[in-house]
């Protein structure tokens, strides 16, 4: 039943076209080699040899949809769409072409915290890729980087909004974790909608797409990741080349407000097209700027034991044993620069109501926080996890995402690099302490998602 | 792309990319490895990560439910690995996460199909896992009952999604009165009707060496892997108990078919109509022409025209869909209701344009180089390299497709594109069918 549980989770942070698990769980030793331009730029060189020919090459900006100015939300995500729609240098369109005629794929996505751009291509064709990349970065002068021209803004403001009734209007799913997020981030930007309120989206006009881009897409905060059959050697002399001219902008200091007290612990959504019910706990968690590396691998082991797979305690306990549900599972991301998140959600079964399962659910956290885990039970997962660092290297860009979603968010190449000894090192105290500092009542927000009309 | 060579700093990338653009194409060795009991596979080594995958396909999916018992397959195969042998579900789970094992089992509507990954330290392990689940699954009560009862909530969870909703209705509209016309989840009722006889049954007829295609790659050796073959696959059962499915002329009328739920604020829809068989001499040329139809990226002129230009949607795309028993040539785009007439207008101008005027010279050399650069960038991981394999087999592909595909599409010439547009492009049978409450004047049927 693999197949239908992921069907039920599936990751909801991001906004374009990807997906992809904020999780670095997968990550294990790359063993990068990492140098620092002048401006800022920070490059990680990942050795790959499987990847054969191929280079995957990222561009990290750790700015999102956090750092929008009230009442422009959507614009991170909208500018990602315009990176792509043309530069003073080369016309609409061009960048994708230029990219597909080399038989490299590309695509872009963004979160609260960082905007990231990805392209596959042909070892040769590097040059060719950190010139486009170097050109729609950023410089602070009149006539260089992004041109944003009516003809493709227009169009491109109606596909984002498609892409909003897609993703949330006409998804009860999407619209459920948008409405749990609001609550759970009251006042701060992580609970504004990342795709943007419609009315808001509608109104965004050149100057403030521009306007971001001014602020946040120079090279003085951004990470270049590739990730291939490469060496420092290979490429530092054409990163040098592309980038290394480009001025440095003044880093934007960010000035988020702290996390307002949670009014609303509770909310029941109902959505037109919702057929079966759900129930969602969301809590705000530790993240890198907040908890130690070791504290983090153990909120992952937490995840892991209480609702990762078919024989984790609420899995046993909701769907083997009880019956009360069809699915159960829970999902930690370590990846927001305030914030992580930590949420558990369930499917009942057929008449059952949300309360059972919410107070089924309760019990176990109650009893894990109680007893603590089994040394079987951590041994296990363990073994599950070391073995994920094996697996990380059987494909190309495992390793870029890695650095990146942990780097953008004020992790260390440590915590990635040494991951395994983190593991490793985990205690069931440690994973009882983390336990106790996230399921806190006062910190977290429960939602059911019912059909329209339903009692 | 000429366009874009303008300015000094298109100049200087230009040399850089002189100087460097001998293009690498390292070539696969793919091996056929028979075992000592007649047990096929083919092979790629790669031992620079100690793990693999295998993956294998058997004919027998969710078209051959028997009447009534629809969802039989998709259930049974479920049923695998919730314990085999003397393993009960939770120590078979057990077993599975001490080994760090992935075990995976899935059915569309020809074939069923399994994967493996292991990494080496736990491989004869990982396999005799595998080979317990194929041979003795135990199909307890309680996991029989439970995955059934998930596939019941499971069929609400697809109402809900309207590319899931415009799919089924896709498929029960083109292949009315075939198997392909029924859902492979199955209805409550024929998932309630399901006993532990029809899901033996069903394994009974389905496993066998006949119709098994295997893939593997990763860190393992030809010899190695013939001796964990026999064990795992080496006692199959000769022969299938399913027959090919009989050949189906899909039903496309041109027309558009109308799902309506009026409260939703997009119209999903899947067009297209006919499509060319895998092993027809001109595939390779039809791969060409249809990517720069529907080919996904920005320069296809359904992109360009349907999004790019006028912000229609998010994406829109086709692909050629090969079933065992007919050949379709599809596409999919969601759009806003009130637009949708639009969507379908410029769709099939778009179509009729490309198919009365054919593409450029340049449109063609542009693709063609993205089609086989793109290629050269595949199969970067074990299970991609594990799944084309399998595709080689089934298509009847040849053991070194993988190394000869990029050959077959540089011979592509505009002339055998011309040639060839009224044989993959139809406008007058182009087909829509939609979900949603799309507003359309066109003319249309409704359901």
């Amino acid at each position: 039943m693999k197949a239908l549980f992921n069907k039920f989770l599936g990751v909801i942070t991001m906004v374009s076209g990807i997906s992809c698990s904020l999780n670095t769980a997968e990550a294990g030793v790359f063993n990068p080699e990492v140098f620092e331009l002048k401006n800022g730029l920070k490059t990680i060189v990942v050795p790959n040899k499987r990847s054969r020919n191929a280079v995957y090459v990222m561009l990290w900006f750790p700015r999102g949809g956090a750092d929008e100015i009230k009442g422009k939300s959507g614009l991170a995500h909208f500018l990602e769409h315009l990176m792509f729609r043309g530069t003073h240098k080369i016309g609409p369109g061009e960048y994708d072409s230029m990219i597909n005629s080399y038989g490299g794929s590309n695509n872009a996505f963004t979160s609260y915290d960082y905007t990231a751009y990805q392209v596959k291509i042909s070892k040769e064709r590097l040059p060719e890729i950190l010139s486009l990349e170097a050109d729609r970065m950023c410089k602070r002068k009149k006539g260089q980087g992004l041109k944003i021209i009516d003809k493709v803004f227009v169009p491109e403001k109606k596909v984002v909004l498609e892409e909003m009734s897609t993703r949330i209007d006409n998804s009860p799913h999407g619209y459920f974790d948008q409405k749990i997020r609001e609550k759970l981030f009251p006042g701060h930007p992580y609970g504004i909608p990342l795709i943007g309120h419609r009315k808001e989206v509608e109104a965004l006009k050149h100057e403030d797409a521009m306007a971001f881009y001014n602020h946040y897409y120079g090279p003085e905060e951004a990470i270049l990741i590739l990730e291939g059959n490469l060496t420092r050697n290979d490429v530092e002399p054409l990163v040098k080349k592309y980038f290394d001219n480009i001025p440095a902008n003044p880093i934007v200091k960010r000035e988020w407000p702290n996390f307002s007290e949670i009014k609303e612990p509770f909310i029941k959504v109902e959505h037109p097209f919702a057929e079966q019910p759900r129930f969602a706990r969301y809590y705000q968690a530790p993240c890198f700027k907040t908890a130690s590396s070791q504290d983090i691998v153990a909120l992952e082991v937490l995840e892991y034991i209480l609702g990762s797979g078919e024989i984790s305690r609420l899995y046993k306990k909701l769907v083997i044993e009880t019956k009360l549900a069809v699915m159960v599972g829970t999902s930690f991301h370590s990846g927001g620069y305030a914030a992580g998140l930590f949420y558990i959600q369930a499917v009942p079964n057929q008449g059952i109501s949300l309360e059972q399962v919410d107070k089924a659910i309760s019990d176990v956290v109650t009893q894990f926080q109680k007893e603590g885990m089994t040394d079987a039970e951590l041994m296990r997962v363990k073994n599950k996890l070391l073995a994920d660092s094996i697996y990380a290297r059987d494909g190309i860009s495992n390793g870029a995402m890695a650095f990146g979603h942990t780097l953008a968010v004020g992790g260390k190449i440590d915590d990635v690099e040494k991951w395994p000894e983190y593991v490793k090192a985990v205690t069931k105290e440690d994973v009882l302490k983390v336990a106790n500092q996230v399921f806190l009542a006062s910190k977290s927000v429960t939602g059911y998602l019912m059909p329209q009309g339903a009692k | 792309m000429l366009k874009i060579i303008k300015g000094i700093f298109w100049m200087v990338m230009i040399q850089a990319n002189l100087a460097q653009a001998k293009i690498s194409t390292e070539k696969f060795n793919v091996q056929e490895v028979i075992s000592p009991k007649g047990v096929k596979a083919w092979l790629i080594e790669e031992h620079s990560v100690p793990n693999l995958t295998l993956t294998f396909k058997v004919r027998g999916g969710s078209a051959f439910d028997p009447a009534d018992k629809e969802g039989l397959a998709a259930w049974a195969s479920s049923l695998l690995d919730q314990g085999a042998g003397a393993l009960d579900y939770q120590a078979f789970n057990e077993k599975v996460e001490n080994l760090a094992a992935g075990i995976v089992f899935g059915v569309n509507q020809d074939a069923f199909h399994g994967s493996l990954r292991t990494i080496t330290a736990n491989r004869t392990a990982v396999f005799s896992l595998l080979k317990s689940c194929l041979f003795e699954p135990r199909f307890d009560e309680e996991a029989m009952e439970r995955i059934r009862q998930q596939m019941i909530v499971a069929l609400k969870h697809k109402r809900e999604n309207p590319h899931a909703r415009v799919h089924e209705y896709f498929m029960s509209e083109v292949f009315k009165g075939h198997p392909y016309a029924r859902s492979g989840d199955g209805t409550e009722t024929s998932l309630k009707s399901l006993t532990k006889a029809d899901a033996q049954n069903y394994l009974k007829n389905m496993l066998s060496k006949e119709t098994i295609m295997i893939g593997v790659a990763g860190d393992i050796t030809a010899s190695e892997l013939s001796k964990l073959l026999d064990d795992l696959f080496g006692d199959l059962p000769p022969k299938s108990g399913f027959q090919p499915l009989q050949s189906v002329e899909p039903k496309i009328d041109g027309q558009i078919h109308t799902l309506k739920e009026e409260k939703r604020p997009q119209t999903a829809s899947i067009f297209g109509h006919k499509g060319l068989p895998r092993k027809d001499p001109d595939y390779y040329a039809a791969q060409v022409l249809t990517h720069i139809l529907g080919g996904g990226t920005f320069s296809a002129h359904l992109m360009k025209e349907v999004r790019t230009k006028r912000g229609l949607t998010y994406g829109i795309s086709t692909h050629f869909d090969h079933k065992k028993a007919a050949d379709l040539f599809v596409g999919m785009v969601s759009t806003d209701n009130g637009r949708f007439d639009e969507t379908v207008r410029v769709v099939k101008k778009v179509w009729k344009d490309l198919s009365t005027k054919g593409p450029t010279a340049e449109e063609v050399e542009e693709t063609k180089k993205f089609l086989t650069g793109s290629y050269d960038l595949e199969f970067n991981n074990t299970g991609s390299m594990a799944s084309v394999l399998v595709t080689s087999q089934e298509f009847d592909l040849g053991k070194d497709h993988l190394n000869k595909r990029n050959d077959y599409i540089r011979k592509v010439t505009l002339e055998d594109i011309k040639r060839i547009l009224p044989k993959v492009l139809d406008p007058s049978k182009l087909t829509f069918v939609a979900f949603g409450n799309p507003q359309y004047k066109t003319s249309e049927k409704v359901s």
